[in-house]
């Protein structure tokens, strides 16, 4: 294992190195921290954007779902997320980043200026975000344990040590670069991989036909209730336009157009490598491998038995690329929902750029530490969890999003009710306190959707100002 | 309390956005239809061939939508603002 660790060595310096390099810029500036300047071009940004969605779930977990529940059930889950960046870019990417500022709350406080918002926005990305970062966490660590013979623990350490340095000190700028590094490490190997296969299997459709031969439950839908599969659908599409760590992404675009171009250049890419995976390396898997205990070790074992040891090494750092591009951009999301939404805004004014930088280092630091204990000890049902986390985003915050920008009678009562009725209703349901045979996700949206209507129909009606500024955010270029 | 008229309620989208959107949350809902869960083809139901192919029309028609907008507001000054 020598020639992987010193493969992923390498790469974890150069991932410093780059935080290091970015730290000279970013420091002393908000602009640069947390939007990289807003001069991220679009083919640099749609390898980011793709780099932050795709994240150890869209190498290995992918390929052990297709595995154990079939490659319908699997591309149901997947192509939720990619169907909403297409929303996204037409619903809510060019008027939020006209509106120019950091973050979703930045928007949400604006548009619907309550403490509740300005203050439980923030909170549900912190709670929802810090379980997905010890999710991603647990990823690295088994990986690493089993790739490298590194212990669980102090893999970990070691990886969360690292991103959390060059998340802290390098900022967007740090995980921009960082992330198309490992944008282009997974899609070349992902690719790589199932091209590698094809060609010496003959084509897709042979891989495919032998593999449903000998597995036709492969190829079929698992037989689970339609709410599970619409319910992880939904999640997703209508997370995506309102997700902080993607939304952030808008804002780094060097303008509307680029942030709409970008989302979607970035979902073609990132379509390509989950059906590269599982169209050609899982059924070549499950013709090798039929009978996996751990489904998730697929793709370790398709390269172990497949490929030369400095491709096997290639392999574990782009599995390491993929955690780490998606957690350094929560990890950054997470850092600003507190050091930015929360204490930036009730120190602004108040307090020196460097003593809010340092906030902004110490906040980051925070959440990596806290997370990373947890990661020690994790809930076995991390991906139910991290799931949920996501769940109460989207049900909170899509509607009072795009009905603040697209519906001229959204008012301050309709906002609240929404933030609320959405993560109130998701919570409720889907910790089984009110059983309605309804996927959560569904039923909080509609709630939501609800009071926001209610809100406005029957609350105080938005002033012509606040119209007329949320009109020229669509007029702008 | 004066209600708006329903079309004067909303901000303007631009008719080919508003097409695409409706397109795709329609293919969406098409693909989710539990008939193509027994239809197999090449070995997969057509649930999983219809997601398949939803992922990728998906960014790439939305992509052409906004390539032809701005083909059209280099050439046309109103082809860029209709109305829904």
């Amino acid at each position: 294992m020598l020639l992987e660790r010193i493969l992923v060595g390498v790469y974890l310096a150069l991932c410093i190195g780059i935080g290091i390099w970015a730290s000279r810029k970013v420091l002393t500036s908000r602009s640069e921290y947390w939007v990289a300047g807003r001069r991220i071009g679009t083919v640099v940004n749609s390898m980011a954007i793709m780099a932050a969605l795709a994240s150890g779930g869209s190498i290995i977990g992918v390929m052990g779902l297709a595995y154990a529940q079939g490659i319908p059930a699997t591309l149901a889950l997947f192509g939720g997320a990619v169907v909403g960046f297409p929303l996204a870019s037409i619903l809510v990417a060019r008027p939020l980043r006209n509106f120019g500022k950091f973050t979703i709350t930045d928007f949400l406080g604006f548009r619907y200026p309550h403490v509740v918002v300005r203050y439980l926005v923030p909170l549900l990305i912190v709670i929802a975000f810090t379980i997905y970062i010890v999710a991603q966490l647990k990823a690295a660590g088994i990986a690493a344990e089993a790739l490298l013979g590194i212990p669980y623990n102090t893999a970990l350490a070691i990886a969360t040590v690292v991103f959390i340095a060059y998340v802290s000190f390098g900022g967007m700028v740090a995980i921009t670069w960082t992330d198309v590094i490992q944008g282009f490490l997974m899609l070349l190997v992902v690719v790589g991989t199932a091209l590698v296969l094809v060609w010496r299997v003959g084509s897709p459709f042979e891989i495919m036909s032998q593999a449903t031969a000998v597995a036709p439950e492969l190829g079929q839908v698992a037989h689970r209730p339609v709410s599970s599969y619409l319910g992880y659908f939904v999640i997703w599409a209508t997370a995506i336009p309102v997700i902080p760590h993607i939304v952030m992404r808008v804002f780094t675009a060097r303008d509307a157009d680029s942030a709409r171009m970008s989302l979607n250049l970035s979902m073609l890419v990132y379509s390509v490598m989950i059906l590269a995976a599982v169209l050609a390396i899982v059924p070549v898997g499950r013709i090798d491998f039929p009978g996996l205990q751990d489904a998730d070790q697929l793709f370790l074992r398709v390269m172990e038995t497949q490929f030369p040891p400095l491709i096997r090494g290639i392999a574990v750092a782009a599995v390491l690329a993929a955690v780490m591009s998606t957690t350094d951009a929560l990890l950054l999301a997470c850092s600003s929902a507190i050091a930015h939404d929360i204490l930036g805004s009730a120190m602004r004014g108040r307090a020196s750029e460097r003593t809010l930088g340092l906030v902004r280092i110490g906040s980051t630091w925070l959440i990596g530490i806290a997370a990373l204990l947890w990661a020690f000890s994790p809930p076995e049902l991390i991906t139910e969890f991290y799931t949920a986390g996501v769940g109460v985003l989207s049900a909170s915050l899509f509607v009072p999003t795009v009905a603040g920008l697209w519906w001229k009678r959204a008012n301050l009562a309709g906002g609240i009710g929404a933030v609320v009725s959405g993560a109130g209703v998701y919570m409720v349901v889907h910790l089984g306190i009110v059983d309605v045979g309804v996927a959560p996700v569904v039923v909080a949206l509609a709630a939501s959707a609800a009071a926001m209507i209610l809100g406005g129909v029957f609350g105080q009606r938005e002033s012509r100002e606040m119209v007329e500024r949320i009109e020229a955010l669509h007029d702008q270029g | 309390m004066p209600v708006l008229p329903l079309k004067d309620s909303f901000f303007t989208m631009r008719r080919r956005e508003g097409a695409t959107l409706v397109f795709l949350i329609a293919f969406a809902a098409f693909a989710f239809i539990p008939a193509w869960r027994d239809v197999e083809i090449g070995g997969m139901a057509m649930f999983g061939w219809l997601i398949a192919a939803l992922m990728l029309i998906s960014p790439a028609i939305t992509l052409v939508t906004f390539l032809r907008r701005d083909r059209d507001d280099g050439t046309n000054p109103d082809g860029g603002s209709e109305s829904p």
